[in-house]
């Protein structure tokens, strides 16, 4: 099952100096991550524009879908895989 | 994560060499964004060693780029991507294209059994794969996607040899595919790899398309057969990385493979555009190429925005998230990009292959052949039979040696034989043909009689053409008769062999109103209102489009953006109402309409609409664009705020800096004071959608959207044409066009030939055809002597409406003033109405000058000699040449350079260089800083725009000639004008009346006496109505007529001809004369039967008055025409026949019933008739009946007489129709009414409100005066900075009335809707010269109180 998180929460991210996520915390909890894929989006700039880079990370207890958005530079958490 | 900005991360990061190897220039057409200059420039500015051009099936953005990169010292590589049609290596699942949709598996049908044994394993097997099969050939692409396409394949030439296979393999796939879907397979490939190196395409490519569905083996496979098409080191493995999903994965995979195979990589970036945000374009080109919104492409977008031009070091950032070996391998591939560019070396220099071969007879040489013609030729062109003769021959002689010195050391005899073959053809099959152009100045080509100008007498100068300093090119322009250049261009393919001769392109591009509409329609635009937006544009000039539509009422308003929030809805949002709604309200909308768009359409404003959205990216910025009616909107300040911080160390992109301002932007400054350019560059993300379609549509201009054949240039090669430029298949079937455009041509040092069509030289065709038939005699135009004075006093009259080059209304108003007395002033004449004078504001002092109100002054001695002959003013391109040589210092070599720099410089913008060393120069030899920078202001302002003076002269003979037969013949002339139309600058109504005023009978269309086309009939001199007396219309006197023209050459009319009405085309051409032959039409009838034509156009005869000669009125045959049409509709009767034959017998149960009422419905009389035609046809008697199986159309001929027995049935007592009436379908049907103009309807009521006729202005006091008129003309050149010119005519003649820019802002409503306008003006009069300068227009039938005008009051113009 995986979980479409409603709204996309903002997390907070750790970067190491790559700029690649190392731990997310959100909800007042803080996983360790590692990367495993990233790609990135950038859509509908003729109405509503979304540029995202997404990184999918997976911690001990997540594995989980997460994203930076490019145009207000904040992360935010998408999707949890259980 | 790689840093957001390429700028900062070029600039910061240590400077990596790349060389992009795989790049489209907007010449893929449709799929590349950026131009090739703009990527040149991008590529030099991030330090790049080379630039590839790929274009999709072809080599079209080669010649541009390598142009540029040369220029910027940047190394180009030439290169194609093509379209594989086959896979290199069959799928052993023979898997087939996945559909468009995803099918359903039906339920209950198991998985797909694993593929067979041996086959690699798959991670979804059940998923249709992606080896690449394009199951049908289809011409039209639109909807299939690039996955669902062939695998592409990226060739680069290493060398010419590599370039000749590129050219070979192109050719050959555009011959065998069909226009726009050539097809290329590994066959093909095979045989033409020599040279040439593969990129293997990416995730387009065959190799990654089988990666990509893990079909690992598969994958290798077809690495390997590539690999021994190509050779050991023809493929290369490309790697690409788009920050897709599985981007990082398939390089992975990729360079495993190429380890394995022990084949090099290569890091590519598949760029499609020159900046991150030409992604937008990109995706609306997508858009374009696939007729879909936006909002509707998903399936066929590129997924990501990354195919911009990257720096090596941003590149090499992406490698950071590969695995370390992957990573080892993609820094291996940046470096290697470097080694591979510098290893092709393929360049364009053409300049051996460029001389076609020409065989002279009996073994002679080139060179002895046409020294042989030459001498020959002169003895003919040159008598020697008097004193001055004598003379003339010893100059000719010593020139004509000279010239043929220079020839022979420039080898180009063989072209001046192939031009002189080609002019021989044309004298001998009598198809009227000039040379013309730069050409036409030299000696050779006159005693070779490509050109009819003598060069001595007229001063032309051959070193414009060839000089000694080698960068000159012949340019021979040779014009034919627009229907007879065909017969010329097949004689060139037979002899020189489909091989060597191919026909330049023209390449289509983008325009303002093209560009606006297709731009609109993939934002997603009603279509009702890119409609409207398109057509509101007034010029074609793209950049003032913003203009435009600001002055159209109302829309302007639209762009007046709203302050402080952007608007980002979906749909356009009006804040304000536009004043001109009335006119949008009403639109019901079309397809494609939301009830949003409709009620904006309707109402002006939507309903519900939130100002501001709540996204909140719009807010971010915003931008407001200051609106004035008339003022400045260009360059709108952007104000941005920035609302939110953007993310720490992360640049936003939405927000760029207002990026280069390209060289275009300069262009418009000639035209108009306000020379910038609008279009912003950077995202549009932000703007309002208004203002994102113009700017995009500002971006999209003068990209090129398809090929096309150019007019004539023709290639014509020593090499087989296929080893140097790419063919492809014209739309025309059979003929064959060559990649590139012509300057691309030039600057790969081919020579082509221009023939082009002249409509003018069909009509003198024709008129000549005419008066060898009306009088028995050929009127020999070669020899007509150069010194009538009568044509010159009609010239100076300007009654040269229908004249070559000298009709138009510019020259109208100046030859009155310039009154040119022999040839010579005649071609200033021809030469001065051009841009380029104007802009040089040579026109003005010109006239003073000739008028003799002023004397000619020159700022400088040494410019006397050089200006003399056109009294001090610039006019032709040898002076702009001779001036930079003679004052300026320039070398010739150079001056030419500079004449070609002013020809190309609104695309490439280099004349800075040459101002600074033209005014420098100039200073040198003596002149005042002023003015040197004046002079330099008058020769660029010059630009391409002035003829050379030999292609003036070759015009002005022409003109000439055209004016000597109009004065003479001018009945035959006006049906030879009207034979060719459309051509020229006047409609057939002004053509017809003009022909009326100065006393020829236009006689109307009349099914009994005209024929199919147009032609001359006797009237004798009594049916010659009286000439209108007046200034401003010469006829000649009878000494005139008897002295210069034929015997016999007056008392002919002019009967209009079938052809005018609409409906009526060329396929009836043959069976409508022949019935006319047989016999007059005695009745509606009659004419039905026997004419094949359609009810409607038999309708559309009636009421042009085509059958008037019936002797019935227009009404009654009206309102029988419903019963006749359909008592012999063709269909119900040739069923009716066929079943009665196959029956055995007739069932003639059935009476022919009588008439159908009129109205009554169709199909009833056709089902009537169905029953009625057996019988009818046994009964036909035996003359007719015996017939009835030879031919098809006199056999329904024959069967259809026996109608006649059976009269339509009476018409009850109808109203005559009214004048105006009559009037209004004259219009409607022929566009022209011979018997009476629409003004005069009017007479009545102009006189009431004080309105006098034109023909009376010219005796009028200047002062205020009020005309009314139909508008024939509208005119906004572009050197007139915004003034607007109407030719308006009444029954009397014509008059030229000016608007001024506020004026035509104020009026354009009107006038733009209007035709037959009421104007109040000023009236001037200068040197004979009447004008009227409008205050006030109205639309005359209002004023006048008419209402009911029929189609005559429509608007028929823009």
């Amino acid at each position: 099952m995986t979980r479409l998180l409603r709204g996309h929460p903002r997390i907070d991210v750790e970067l190491d100096a790559d700029d690649q996520p190392t731990a997310i915390r959100w909800n007042g909890r803080r996983e360790l991550v590692e990367v495993c894929g990233r790609w990135r989006v950038e859509e509908a700039w003729w109405r509503d524009p979304i540029a995202r880079d997404y990184v999918k990370v997976v911690g001990e207890r997540w594995l989980a879908l997460v994203y930076r958005d490019r145009i207000r530079g904040t992360w935010h958490l998408e999707r949890l895989y259980d | 994560m790689p840093n957001d900005d390429p700028d900062a991360r070029s600039s910061g990061a240590r400077h990596i060499p790349y060389a992009e190897l795989h790049c489209h220039t907007n010449h893929s057409f449709l799929d590349g964004a950026s131009m090739a200059e703009d990527l040149v420039r991008r590529a030099a500015e991030l330090g790049l060693t080379a630039l590839a051009a790929t274009d999709t099936d072809g080599l079209y953005g080669v010649v541009r780029l390598t142009k540029a990169a040369q220029a910027a010292g940047l190394h180009p590589v030439l290169g194609t991507e093509i379209e594989l049609g086959d896979p290199a290596v069959a799928d052993p699942d023979a898997v087939v294209l996945p559909p468009r949709r995803p099918r359903r598996r039906p339920r209950g049908t198991p998985e797909r059994p694993p593929a067979a044994e041996g086959s690699p394993s798959r991670p979804r097997p059940g998923r249709a794969r992606l080896p690449g099969y394009r199951a049908v050939v289809r011409e039209d692409l639109r909807g299939v996607g690039a996955r669902a396409r062939g695998p592409r394949l990226v060739l680069l030439a290493r060398n010419k040899t590599g370039w000749s296979s590129l050219t070979r393999l192109l050719s050959t796939g555009n011959m065998t595919g069909s226009k726009g879907a050539p097809r290329f397979d590994h066959a093909l490939l095979e045989r033409h790899h020599v040279g040439v190196v593969a990129l293997s395409g990416g995730r387009n490519g065959e190799i990654g398309r089988r990666l990509l569905v893990g079909d690992r083996a598969g994958a290798r496979a077809a690495a390997e057969r590539l690999a021994g098409i190509l050779g050991p080191d023809g493929l290369v493995i490309e790697l690409t990385h788009h920050l897709l999903p599985d981007d990082d994965w398939l390089i992975a995979e990729s360079v495993a493979l190429a380890r394995d195979l022990r084949l090099p990589v290569v890091v590519t970036n598949a760029v499609r555009y020159a900046h991150p945000w030409g992604r937008e374009l990109q995706d609306v080109l997508t858009a374009i190429r696939h007729g879909r919104t936006l909002d509707t492409l998903a399936d066929l977008r590129r997924p990501s925005g990354e195919a911009y031009l990257k720096s090596g070091a941003e590149l090499a950032a992406l490698g950071a998230s590969l695995e370390p070996t992957v990573a080892r391998a993609w820094r291996e591939g940046i470096e290697y990009s470097v080694e591979l560019a510098a290893a092709c070396t393929a360049d364009l220099d053409f300049e051996q292959s460029r001389f076609p071969g020409f065989q002279p007879p009996d073994d002679l040489s080139p060179d002895e052949y046409l020294r042989q013609l030459c001498w020959k030729g002169l003895h003919d062109r040159y008598p020697v039979d008097t004193e001055d003769g004598r003379k003339l021959f010893t100059k000719a002689e010593e020139r004509l040696e000279r010239e043929l010195t220079t020839i022979t050391a420039k080898n180009l005899e063989e072209f001046f034989l192939i031009c002189w073959d080609v002019m021989r053809f044309a004298r001998e099959q009598r198809i009227p043909a000039h040379g013309r152009g730069s050409a036409a100045g030299s000696i050779v080509t006159y005693v070779l009689y490509i050109s009819r100008v003598e060069p001595i007498r007229h001063d032309l100068l051959f070193e414009r053409f060839i000089s000694d300093h080698g960068t000159v090119f012949p340019d021979v322009d040779i014009d034919f008769s627009s229907e007879r250049r065909e017969e010329v261009i097949q004689y060139i393919y037979a002899k020189y062999g489909p091989e060597h001769t191919g026909m330049v392109c023209n390449l289509i591009t983008y325009r303002a109103r093209s560009a606006v509409r297709d731009v609109g329609n993939a934002l997603g635009f009603p279509r009702p209102l890119v409609d409207r937006v398109a057509k509101a544009l007034e010029t074609y000039d793209p950049v003032r489009v913003r203009d435009d539509l600001q002055a159209d009422g109302g829309f302007g308003d639209l762009f007046r953006a709203s302050d402080g929030s952007g608007e980002s809805g979906p749909a356009p949002q009006a804040r304000v109402p536009p004043p001109d709604r009335a006119s949008l309200v009403g639109d019901k909308g079309g397809p494609g309409d939301s009830p949003t768009s409709i009620a904006l359409l309707q109402g002006g404003s939507i309903p519900g609409h939130r100002s501001g959205s709540s996204a909140g990216i719009a807010r971010r910025s915003s931008v407001a664009i200051p609106h004035s009616e008339t003022g400045n909107p260009l360059a709108p300040p952007r104000r941005v705020d920035h609302a939110v911080q953007p993310g720490e160390g992360m640049a936003p992109i939405a927000v760029r800096p207002m990026l280069e301002r390209t060289g275009r932007a300069s262009s418009d400054e000639w035209a108009s004071d306000e020379g910038t350019d609008q279009r912003r560059g950077g995202s549009t993300i932000g703007l309002s959608p208004w203002e994102r379609w113009l700017e995009l549509a500002a971006r999209l201009d003068s990209f090129p959207r398809h090929l096309s054949i150019h007019s004539g240039g023709m290639l014509i090669t020593g090499r087989p044409l296929v080893d140097i430029v790419p063919i492809e298949r014209a739309t025309m079937p059979g003929r064959v066009v060559v990649q590139f455009d012509k300057r691309d041509v030039e600057a790969l040092k081919l020579i082509k030939l221009d023939l082009l069509g002249l409509g003018m030289l069909g009509a003198i065709d024709k008129t000549l055809r005419l008066i060898e038939r009306d009088c028995g005699e050929w009127p020999d135009l070669d020899t007509l002597p150069e010194d009538i004075p009568e044509v010159f006093e009609m010239i100076g009259a300007a009654d040269t409406v229908g004249v070559f080059q000298i009709e138009s209304r510019a020259q109208m108003q100046t030859l009155p003033k310039s009154r040119p007395t022999k040839l010579d002033d005649l071609v200033v004449a021809v030469a001065i109405i051009r841009p380029g004078p104007i802009q040089g504001d040579a026109v003005h002092p010109y006239l003073r000058r000739r008028q003799g109100l002023e004397k000619e002054t020159y700022v400088h001695e040494d410019l006397r000699p050089i200006l003399e002959d056109s009294l001090g003013v610039i006019l032709y391109q040898e002076q702009v040449m001779r001036i930079s040589m003679r004052i300026a210092g320039f070398s010739g070599a150079r001056s030419d350079q500079f004449r070609r720099a002013m020809g190309a410089w609104r695309v490439t913008g280099d004349m800075d260089e040459f101002h600074h060393e033209f005014v420098q120069g100039a200073i040198d030899h003596g002149l005042e800083h002023d003015q040197a920078e004046d002079l330099f202001r008058r020769c660029a302002a010059f630009a391409n725009f002035g003829f050379a003076k030999s292609h003036a002269a070759a015009f002005a003979r022409t003109a000439y000639e055209s004016a000597f037969l109009k004065l003479f013949y001018p009945a035959q002339t006006l049906v030879g004008l009207i034979d060719s139309q459309p051509m020229g600058f006047y409609p057939t109504e002004v053509l017809v009346n003009d022909t009326k005023h100065h006393g020829v009978a236009v006689l109307p269309v009349d099914i009994n006496t005209s024929g199919y086309r147009t032609t001359t009939e006797w009237v004798g001199e009594e049916g010659q109505p009286a000439p209108i007396v007046s200034s401003a219309i010469v006829v000649p006197s009878a000494e005139a007529r008897h002295q210069w023209a034929l015997p016999g050459a007056t008392g002919w009319g002019v009967r209009l001809g079938l052809h005018l009405v609409k409906g009526i085309g060329e396929q009836h051409e043959e069976a409508l004369d022949r019935e006319r032959e047989r016999g007059p039409y005695r009745s509606l009838v009659d004419v039905v039967e026997r004419t094949d034509l359609s009810e409607e156009v038999v309708e559309r005869l009636i009421r042009a008055g085509a059958l008037d000669s019936l002797g019935r009125p227009r009404r009654e045959l009206l309102w029988q025409l419903r019963e006749v049409a359909g008592r012999s509709g063709r269909p119900a009767r040739v069923a009716g026949r066929r079943r009665a034959r196959s029956a055995g017998s007739a069932d003639g149960a059935t009476p022919p019933e009588r008439a159908t009422p009129p109205g009554g419905a169709t199909a009833a009389g056709s089902a009537t008739q169905r029953g009625s035609a057996a019988p009818t046809e046994r009964a036909a008697p035996p003359g007719t009946a015996a017939s009835a199986d030879g031919a098809a159309a006199p056999e329904r001929a024959a069967f259809r007489q026996l109608d006649l027995r059976l009269p339509p049935t009476e018409a009850p007592p109808l109203p005559t129709i009214t004048d105006a009436e009559r009037l209004g379908d004259a219009y409607a049907i022929l566009g022209v009414d011979p018997e009476r103009h629409a003004v005069s309807l009017f007479r009545p009521a102009l006189e009431q409100l004080g309105a006098v006729t034109n023909a009376a202005l010219a005796d009028l006091p200047i002062g205020r005066v009020r005309v009314g008129g139909l508008v024939v003309t509208r005119q906004h050149p572009m050197t007139a900075r915004g003034t607007v010119f109407l030719a308006l005519e009444d029954e009397t003649g014509m008059v030229n009335v000016t608007l001024w820019p506020a004026t035509w802002a104020r009026l354009r409503p009107v006038v733009r809707r209007h035709a037959l306008l009421l104007v109040d003006g000023e009236l001037q009069r200068d040197g004979g010269v009447v004008n009227l300068v409008a205050h006030a227009v109205q639309p005359l039938p209002e004023v006048a109180g008419v209402r009911q005008m029929g189609f005559a009051g429509m608007r028929r113009l823009g």
